[in-house]
């Protein structure tokens, strides 16, 4: 199996130790990113073999969050579908995607949250709040998206390979 | 001499990771030894990934000579792949859902599954015509199996019969009626119990209601407990046996936790307090395993976030045990945890393999559980007075004190005492009868 990058997209609070075990119940050779918009992933979580990335920072609620995630989507929607697109397959070709991992970014800014989104394999929303902006962002890549959780992710990973 | 062919509705027949999947096998694997021709009407292996997970495992006890036949069976509040979803369904899935389980209602009155019928009654059709069918098993839930088995009857004067196992008219959790007499359920469920040759039921509480709200029919309604079976246990060997003095003790639950968080918490409170009063379980694990959720909840979900807040207590969770990992899993703990939901009505199926293990058994749960009426003269088990964290935790330490004078004998003791319930017996026993009534119905 090819290494995959994943972004685990979520903003509700999920406690460190529900994350730490959904990550190393993965295969080994599974990359992870993960993203937070409410509180921030904690540090200790950068250490495992997932690379985090808090779109946000530490502090920044929910709502704000989404909303700005929107407000990307919104302004960025036409040139981004068209532009990341080919960058997407750009990579794809270049096989760049495999054994990529993100850069922890404690405060990446819009664009590099929507670039770190579109450049991963997958989008996972780990429950039903996190729902609509994954869809939405997977509208506009084309990237798979899953619901959510240790299974639904381990059923994409199978089929994949 | 031709065997008769019976249609068994088995939603939730191995390979599905479920805790009806047990019963489902034994009762095929003894109509398959009592004569029959057995074909099996399950969901598919798909449908079942996104619900509760399949256990491959299952399959190894299951008679080579039954016939699966998968159906494409799905729930769409299950799906998983985000792209398929419509905008209702992003933007409040609450309401979206309603709207779905509402539509169900067009088909068979039961939310979630009665657009399943339709389905279910082509299955039938598609069967008869290939290899015609002298007898059909139900065994609802979810109740949509009554209305197939119902179709049979109808469309091709199939007898039948019902294992039931719960109760569909009376809420066995709350041991409230759940429709009445008149409503549409209430005059269905009175029609496919007037045509059944034989209804079964878990415990003779259910059995009790039934009979009570359908006197008519109460000859014909009958008990068929739950149980182990025995081959699920192979290879066990009780840790206490092993057990160094100074080793730390192991408590462990193994199953679907279905209880609410609250209850979850009152156990877990009671477990430490039980640290802190005892030191011998403050150096003690707790091991949780079993399934925790259902669907995409599974593995993120608030049970699981609420175990792993206790973690620095000693409290794990392992997740799902597959059934081939069953007695080794038992072999690992010193102490089980027995915990339900509901009170008179539920007696659970776990109880039944918890006594068999041998192990001090701590209950917490409704001390009118009727799974009591099996455990009181069980003789290493701890029962919690009351289902509050003060009782769980007196539970916990008795059960401390019941292993410190565990021996050979008394776990040899409890062993045979769980015996009578091994369900080979009793699955035999019920498909003979079966058997019997399509005989005596042929005279």
């Amino acid at each position: 199996m090819s290494k995959s990058a994943i972004v685990i997209f979520q903003y509700k609070a999920f406690t460190p130790e529900i994350i730490t075990k959904l990550l190393s119940d993965l295969p080994n050779d599974v990359n992870i990113s993960g993203f937070s918009g409410a509180s921030g992933f904690h540090s200790d979580l950068a250490e495992l073999k997932a690379t985090l990335v808090s779109a946000g920072g530490p502090g920044v609620a929910e709502k704000t969050f989404i909303r700005k995630v929107r407000n990307v989507l919104r302004r960025k929607y036409r040139a981004l579908r068209k532009k990341l697109t080919q960058r997407l397959k750009r990579l794809a070709q270049r096989k760049a995607l495999d054994g990529k991992m993100l850069m922890w970014n404690r405060l990446s800014g819009q664009q590099t949250l929507v670039n770190n989104l579109l450049s991963a394999d997958a989008l996972v929303a780990l429950d039903n709040h996190s729902v609509y902006s994954v869809w939405r962002l997977a509208k506009l890549s084309d990237q798979p998206a899953t619901l959510n959780g240790l299974p639904a992710l381990q059923l994409w990973l199978s089929k994949r390979s | 001499m031709t065997k008769p062919h019976v249609v068994f509705l088995a939603i939730g027949f191995p390979p599905a990771s479920k805790s009806s999947t047990y019963r489902h096998r034994a009762s095929a694997n003894a109509l398959i030894e009592a004569g029959f021709d057995v074909t099996i009407l399950n969901a598919s292996r798909a449908a079942w990934e996104q619900e509760t997970g399949i256990d491959e495992s299952l399959l190894d006890g299951v008679h080579p000579d039954i016939k699966i036949v998968e159906l494409p069976l799905f729930r769409e509040d299950l799906e998983t792949d985000i792209r398929t979803y419509s905008q209702e369904r992003v933007l409040d899935f609450n309401a979206w859902r309603d709207d779905l389980f509402n539509r169900d209602l067009d088909f068979f009155p039961e939310r979630v599954f009665g657009h399943w019928l339709p389905t279910l009654c082509q299955a039938i059709d598609d069967i008869q015509k290939m290899h015609p069918i002298d007898f059909v098993l139900a065994s609802p839930g979810p109740y949509v199996v009554l209305g197939a088995a119902q179709h049979a009857f109808d469309a091709y004067s199939i007898p039948y019969a019902l294992d039931y196992r719960d109760g569909w008219s009376v809420d066995v959790l709350t041991g409230e009626q759940a429709f009445t007499d008149s409503s549409v359920e209430g005059v269905l469920e009175n029609r496919v119990l007037e045509n059944s040759l034989s209804t079964t039921f878990v415990n003779d509480a259910i059995r009790d209601a039934y009979a009570q709200r359908y006197p008519q029919y109460a000859e014909k309604m009958h008990v068929f407990r739950n149980g182990y079976v025995a081959m699920d246990l192979d290879g066990y060997t009780p840790h206490p046996l092993r057990r160094n003095t100074n080793d730390p003790i192991r408590f462990g639950y193994v199953g679907t936790l279905n209880i609410v968080n609250d209850d979850v918490e009152k156990i877990l409170e009671a477990w430490v307090a039980a640290r802190e009063q005892n030191s011998n379980i403050a150096k003690a694990t707790f091991t949780i395993a079993g399934h925790l959720a259902a669907g995409s909840s599974r593995g993120t979900g608030s049970k699981q976030q609420l175990i792993e807040k206790y973690r620095n207590q000693g409290v794990t969770y392992s997740g799902p045990v597959k059934r081939s990992e069953l007695a080794g899993t038992y072999s690992q703990f010193d102490i089980a945890l027995f915990t339900a939901v509901g009170a008179k009505f539920v007696t659970s199926g776990k109880v039944y393999e918890l006594m068999a293990t041998g192990l001090p058994i701590v209950s917490a749960h409704d001390p009118e559980l009727e799974a009591v009426n099996v455990l009181r003269d069980y003789p290493l088990w701890a029962p919690a007075h009351a289902f509050d964290t003060t009782s769980i935790t007196q539970a916990m330490l008795r059960a401390v004190d019941l292993l410190d004078s565990i021996s050979v004998e008394t776990i040899s003791q409890s062993q045979t005492y769980a015996q009578q319930f091994e369900r080979t017996a009793s699955s035999q026993n019920f498909a003979r009868t079966l058997r019997q009534l399509l005989q005596e119905r042929s005279l």
